[in-house]
């Protein structure tokens, strides 16, 4: 269970901090465009991370 | 005590100076080149992130490393304890010492190590990471820990006072009626855990009270001070943070006044868990000063 | 005093540069871009000389608090990211817009491998907190 939680906080952190860099490097009226491929990829890794926990796997 | 507290507010004060200047210089930034602002508020976010964060890091780190110590020296003294209060017999039942308290207290430690800490690094993490990107938020979530882990603290005291119900020869301050007011003050200006906090003293304290017949008072002060010391220091640190996130809110952005004002609160969480620790860490002591005495005396 | 001097000479030059473009756009409007765009970089350079250099180095010593590669490194991408997007913006008013975004583009990554070793220690000290 430990090693699970770790591994999810783990990409929670790494996507955030990837795609806030990124979308820095957009310019200003494209950064709302890109919002929600950030939130798609968030929101696939937290399904994801639900789906391993019990046991499952998406991929 | 008090070069204590000085060193806490030297190094805590020390980065938040660091935040207030670079707060400063990110204003004057965003006057001067207004279209370099989001690369400013994300880079100032980096600078507080790395300065701000080696504190609260530094004391969970702490609770954690004592957490982890008390729970490895129960552990390792467990049988010898069943084994010397066996060949006791009865001379504890004169006193409200049980062992299956000593058992539950401990277990309170083991579950510190293994889920409370983890899950407050956890909702600590949630908020830097919701802040840092407001678009894609984790508030939610990790209030919710927050509020989890405090009631779950919370019921563990409870269980605590219920377990710890006569009273001791000697009475104790925070019991009488005289610190009624007292009480009254720590619940109403500790945010969050206040409440809990008395409860916590006044169970500790009744405890020790009883325990002070057969060690002397001096014995119990010192334990009492060694335990809390962390607490304190966690307390007084998590309130500096709230300090600042409020003396800085008006020129600051607010993301970073809501970051140190969520690492405050978070440190208010850190403090109730390691109140867990401090009392088992009591126990156990006193515990194990009255066996010694005991079997001493019996021989 | 002197700042104040060389304020007023940068204004003074504002004032020729703007009468000397308008003359060279009523002689002959063919040669007015080019005349333009070496004008414009003179002065650019000129103004980042005498004035923006030195104020950048006497704001690096106000903040110098900061714990040591924070102000420099601030303001000098702050910098660079405002010259870069000045030039920007010439090309743009020329007509070459689709370049300038690529040169932007460029400048900004320049900016956040700057900023490379920063971002890794933060990264670093977050994932203390999840790994164990």
């Amino acid at each position: 269970m430990r090693g699970r939680l770790l591994e999810f906080m783990t990409g929670v952190l790494f996507i955030t901090i990837l795609s806030s860099v990124l979308s820095l490097l957009l310019p200003e009226d494209m950064e709302m465009e890109f919002l929600p491929i950030i939130k798609i990829a968030m929101g696939i890794w937290i399904i994801h991370s639900i789906t391993a926990f019990f046991g499952h796997s998406l991929f | 005590m008090i070069p204590m507290i000085e060193s806490i507010i030297g190094t805590v004060l020390s980065s938040f100076i660091v935040v207030i200047i670079s707060t400063f210089m990110v204003l004057v930034l965003d006057f001067l080149f207004p279209s370099y602002s989001r690369w400013t508020r994300m880079f100032l976010f980096f600078i507080v992130l790395t300065v701000v964060l080696l504190p609260a890091f530094e004391h969970l780190q702490i609770i954690r490393s004592i957490t982890q110590t008390i729970a490895t020296m129960f552990i390792s003294i467990y049988p010898l304890l069943t084994a010397s209060i066996l060949a006791s017999g009865g001379s504890f039942s004169m006193l409200n010492f049980q062992p299956a308290m000593l058992l539950f207290a401990n277990g309170a430690v083991i579950l510190a190590d293994k889920i409370l800490i983890p899950l407050l690094s956890a909702a600590m993490l949630f908020d830097i990471v919701s802040r840092f990107h407001p678009a894609v938020p984790f508030t939610k979530m990790a209030d919710l820990l927050r509020t989890t882990l405090l009631g779950l603290v919370s019921a563990l005291v409870a269980a605590y006072s219920i377990f710890i119900t006569a009273g001791g020869t000697i009475s104790w301050a925070l019991n009488g009626v005289t610190s009624e007011p007292i009480k009254e003050l720590i619940r109403q200006n500790v945010p969050l855990i206040g409440s809990f906090m008395t409860d916590s003293l006044g169970a500790i304290g009744r405890y020790s009270s009883g325990a002070s017949v057969f060690i002397g008072a001096w014995l119990i002060v010192t334990i009492w001070s060694v335990a809390l010391l962390p607490t304190m220091k966690t307390l007084l640190t998590g309130f500096l943070y709230r300090w600042t996130a409020a003396i800085i809110e008006p020129f600051a952005n607010e993301e970073i006044t809501g970051l140190l004002d969520d690492i405050g609160k978070t440190l208010f969480v850190l403090c109730a868990v390691s109140f867990l620790v401090a009392f088992a860490f009591i126990y156990t002591a006193l515990f194990t000063v009255i066996l010694v005495k005991l079997i001493t005396v019996a021989k | 005093m002197a700042l104040f001097g060389i304020l007023m000479v940068t204004l003074f030059q504002l004032i020729v540069i703007y009468l000397l473009l308008l003359i060279v756009s009523f002689v002959s409007s063919s040669l007015r871009p080019i005349i333009y765009a070496a004008i414009f970089f003179f002065f650019l350079s000129y103004v980042g000389m005498t004035i923006i250099l030195p104020f950048g180095k006497t704001f690096m010593q106000l903040f110098a608090p900061l714990p040591d590669p924070y102000a420099k490194l601030l303001i000098g991408s702050v910098f660079l990211f405002y010259f870069s997007e000045v030039i920007v913006k010439h090309v743009s008013e020329a007509g070459y817009e689709s370049i300038a975004t690529i040169a932007h583009l460029a400048v900004k990554i320049a900016i956040l491998s700057l900023w490379l070793p920063q971002i890794s220690a933060l990264i670093d000290t977050l994932s203390k907190f999840i790994i164990k």
